[in-house]
């Protein structure tokens, strides 16, 4: 760390002896296989040590706050699980945590499990993501295939829940979209009886390798200060010696229930981002575990017909429930004025919406704080003074999401 | 003989490339393409070993610092006009006569060949024995003298980088105020 | 036997096809390998088993467009490529494939130098020049920085290559590597002789032929394809030629210079007589070898970074390699 200090000062500082060296302005991206989706930075290297970094975003803006606007409460959550496509559940729970605070909403017990075991199932499939294409960032090709096995298996139980892989509009506000198949619990259970011989598999593929050692160990170090200036958060902050965990913090969907540890290191460079989220998958299981040991038959939606449609059986000898049903398909729900914010932990950090309602049927205001965004701030102190090679690694241990970062 | 002359053709064309094209780096090229062709001379003179050491040596590591040199200065081609005029013409001068004076000695001098019986058996494999045998025997002194220029310049080049290095942690101590 | 001109030439041209067919194949065989090791099939569906793909992908490469970059220095530009393959070609001639006489009555290398070794170092050495040339002519950032960073790591590991056979020329005496197989089938194989040269030299010649994880100069993530990263259709196609090409000299040079070349197994002979004297297979059998510890050294490691990489050169690599250079020497001086 103290290496980076001093090189940080050097090239702060112009005056190198009689000659005056001259930076070199590259620009990486948005079109760059390493920036993890549309990401521009541009660089200034004096020689190979980046002498500064600015990242340029917004090449993926699509206007989700704005849309969300002028669309129901329940049907915003077609769009927040396209934000951060790699953990699409976690903003799926982010936003009808914040909707339900809204509307004060009663979420069954088997409800919150469910969404549990989804988010954290989706939180391992993300970290997967992220050790797979980090080290594919240090020329390793191989674990991605491996890793990219181990999320099928996870994509697979999200088909069999909501229907698609990908974009899964399965929660609602007030519970779910419907119950769990049969299948899902024994498939979920043998994923988890596997899993960790092939965390194993991968501890072995890289963990303990010299190369990846050498390529991320005393690499962008984030200091506990800088990290706490920058706001980040999530599992780069933890790496920094800050254990900030929003389910221990401020517990949600009753994480306070669950039995878990938040791995955290004091390095704070690149190798323990690395390590911290590899930790984290073996902790999500637990809590997946528990979970699923909880599970009991139950409704899956708030039984509250001003928030959830009425089941179809009822429609045939019930004109109220028809009424509730023409009522909620072509309006929705009239939340009551106020504003409501409540801070997630995603798969990359602190995750929240801020709704504001003005009453109607659609928010007023939707603004979220996206972690991806907030943390290639950190981009800046882990990068400058370091090798221009380093930044590769840098990028991929922060894991931005390119969506999550230009919503 | 007809091998010879065209090698040398392509020689001098070489030769006259270094000095008249003017973005370095084909200067530079043109330099390779003249020691390469001097290397073939070599090896139709039956001296493979020198013909190696040429290629390794000369086109194979020294161009090549001589290239990364021009490409990190990013030299560009125009030309500095000379300062003084007659400086040009002394210039023109002196090359004609030092194109004079190898001339006068190739075409002047008496043309005895060394025994050409005598010459391949000294290169006899390629001239590696023979070569080593002079170097290690009768030159030694020469060789190690010649070891230890280098390694004086070497030792003068890290030393003129050092002294830049010493000035840099100067003026950050300065700058820090330590 | 001395063979004439014209049959050197014709030997000549048949290697450079031999060698050109071998490197179409050997990406299938990478592609494959790699499918197997990273959980999938690789291709397969041109032609069974994929066989007909490297057809396809010439095919493909050939009819692309050919962009030239309107900043490049365009007689350079194209010059590069083809400095690169001519000088990964002309490597592989001095290396001996099998006893004299044994190909249809002819010798079974191109040219018997007496400075052998010299000569594959010179040729190899040569191709730098394609790689610094190709970064310097894009007149593209990427491209340049990638060129300064391969030819630094190809000029470093040369040092590398030639401390580690001081050894085992000071044992055997020769530069000339039909003499160095000749010596290996009298006394013992030079890798046994020379382990750590063996090692120091293997992985030279890994970081010489810009493979993992020495791949820095194709460092995708950081520089994108480095030198390559403006060329396109067949020159592009030269460079990938020239790459394998080298590959397979790299590994049949060290199959010469440490594991006895040609040349197999005595204790075979006992089963079949006169096996290990058989040419080319042998040979073709030690190369199948250090190409697949490439190909799985790919699929294994992450790539080292550029500093790092350096400083593993002259320091570890380097020194290692000139202490079994002394060792040697003070042993043949002293002990012998």
């Amino acid at each position: 760390m103290n290496n980076h200090k001093t090189a940080n000062a050097g090239s702060a500082t112009t005056p190198r002896g009689e000659f005056e060296t001259k930076h070199m302005r590259i620009n990486v991206g948005p079109q760059h296989p390493s920036t993890h989706g549309v990401l521009r930075l541009v660089v200034d290297l004096d020689g190979e040590r980046i002498a500064r970094i600015v990242p340029q975003v917004g090449y993926l803006h699509t206007g989700f706050e704005k849309t969300m606007e002028n669309r129901t409460y329940q049907q915003c959550v077609t769009y927040s699980n396209r934000m951060d496509y790699v953990h699409g559940f976690g903003h799926d729970l982010a936003y009808v945590l914040s909707a339900e605070k809204l509307i004060d909403a009663k979420v069954p017990a088997r409800a919150q499990q469910i969404r549990v075991i989804l988010t954290e199932l989706n939180r391992i499939a993300s970290h997967l993501v992220f050790i797979g294409t980090g080290i594919l960032d240090m020329g390793a090709l191989t674990l991605l295939f491996y890793t990219f096995r181990e999320r099928e298996t996870i994509l697979d139980l999200f088909e069999m829940v909501s229907g698609v892989r990908m974009n899964y509009g399965y929660f609602r506000v007030g519970g779910l979209y419907r119950d769990i198949p049969e299948e899902f619990v024994a498939a979920t259970r043998k994923f988890i009886a596997e899993f960790p011989r092939m965390l194993q598999q991968y501890a072995t593929m890289f963990a303990k390798n010299d190369i990846f050692l050498s390529r991320t160990q005393g690499v962008g170090v984030i200091s506990k200060e800088q990290a706490l200036e920058h706001g980040l958060t999530g599992p780069s902050l933890r790496a920094s010696g800050v254990p900030l965990d929003f389910r221990k913090a401020q517990p949600y969907s009753g994480y306070e229930q669950y039995d878990f540890e938040v791995p955290a290191s004091k390095q704070g460079d690149a190798y323990a981002r690395f390590m911290v989220r590899f930790e984290e998958m073996s902790e999500s299981l637990r809590i997946i575990e528990q979970a699923l040991d909880r599970l009991e038959p139950g409704p899956v939606k708030d039984p509250d017909r001003r928030i959830s449609l009425p089941p179809r059986s009822e429609l045939e000898n019930s004109m109220e429930a028809v009424i509730f049903h023409f009522k909620l398909v072509t309006e929705g729900f009239h939340p009551p004025r106020g504003e409501v914010y409540v801070p997630t932990e995603s798969a990359r950090g602190e995750l929240g919406y801020y709704l504001i309602s003005d009453g109607g049927s659609m928010p007023y205001r939707v603004k979220v704080r996206v972690p991806s965004l907030i943390n290639l701030q950190s981009l800046e102190p882990a990068c400058v003074g370091g090798l221009f090679a380093d930044m590769v690694v840098n990028i991929a241990s922060l894991d931005p999401v390119l969506g999550d970062v230009d919503k | 003989m007809l091998t010879f002359v065209v090698l040398s053709v392509l020689m001098i064309v070489g030769a006259v490339g270094v000095i008249t094209l003017k973005q370095p780096v084909h200067a530079a090229l043109s330099l390779v393409a003249t020691l390469l062709t001097l290397a073939v001379t070599y090896v139709t003179l039956q001296a493979h070993f020198l013909a190696a050491i040429q290629v390794i040596v000369y086109a194979g590591a020294i161009m090549v610092l001589f290239l990364f040199v021009i490409m990190l200065l990013n030299i560009q081609g125009d030309q500095p006009q000379p300062h003084f005029r007659w400086m040009q013409i002394v210039a023109y001068l002196t090359a004609l006569l030092a194109a004079g004076a190898i001339a006068a000695t190739a075409f002047l001098s008496p043309r005895e060949l060394p025994n050409a019986e005598l010459m391949s058996e000294a290169l006899a494999g390629g001239g590696a024995a023979a070569i080593g045998e002079a170097l290690f025997n009768d030159f030694v002194l020469a060789f190690q003298l010649v070891g230890v220029l280098l390694l004086t310049g070497i030792i003068g080049a890290v030393s003129l980088v050092q002294r830049k290095a010493t000035q840099t942690a100067k003026d950050e101590r300065e700058l820090s105020g330590v | 036997m001395i063979d004439s001109l014209l049959i050197t030439f014709l030997k000549a041209l048949l290697l450079v096809l031999v060698l050109l067919g071998a490197f179409a194949y050997m990406t299938l065989i990478e592609r494959r390998l790699l499918g197997r090791m990273q959980h999938r099939f690789g291709p397969n569906r041109v032609g069974p088993f994929g066989l007909l793909q490297p057809i396809a992908d010439a095919i493909k490469s050939v009819f692309k467009e050919d962009i030239v970059v309107s900043a490049a220095d365009k007689f350079v530009y194209f010059l590069a490529p083809f400095i690169s393959i001519t000088f990964a070609l002309s490597a592989f001639g001095a290396i001996p494939a099998g006893p004299a006489g044994s190909f249809f009555g002819f010798n079974p290398w191109i040219v018997d130098l007496d400075i052998g070794l010299l000569y594959v170092f010179a040729a190899t050495s040569m191709g730098v020049y394609g790689v610094f040339l190709a970064g310097w002519a894009s007149n593209s950032k990427y491209s340049l920085l990638g060129s300064l960073r391969s030819s630094a790591q190809m000029i470093s590991y040369e040092m590398g290559l030639g401390l580690s056979v001081l050894g085992l020329i000071m044992i055997t005496g020769t530069l000339n590597l039909r003499e160095i197989v000749d010596y290996q089938s009298g006394a013992y194989l030079l890798i046994l002789l020379q382990p750590v040269a063996f090692v120091t030299f293997l992985i030279s010649a890994i970081a010489e032929v810009n493979r993992t994880p020495f791949d820095l100069p194709e460092a995708e993530q950081e520089i994108v394809a480095g030198y390559l990263t403006e060329y396109s259709s067949i020159k592009w196609a030269l460079f990938q030629m020239a790459e394998y090409v080298n590959m397979m000299t790299g590994a049949a040079f060290i199959s010469t210079l440490f594991l006895g070349g040609w040349r197999g197994p005595r204790f075979l002979d006992a089963v079949v007589p006169g096996i290990s004297e058989w040419p080319f297979i042998w040979l073709i059998l030690k190369m199948a070898i250090f190409m697949f510890l490439f190909i799985w050294l790919r699929a294994t490691l992450p790539r080292l970074r550029y500093d790092q990489l350096m400083r593993f050169g002259w320091i570890w690599l380097f020194e290692l390699a000139m202490l079994s250079a002394i060792v040697t020497g003070a042993v043949i001086a002293f002990v012998l």
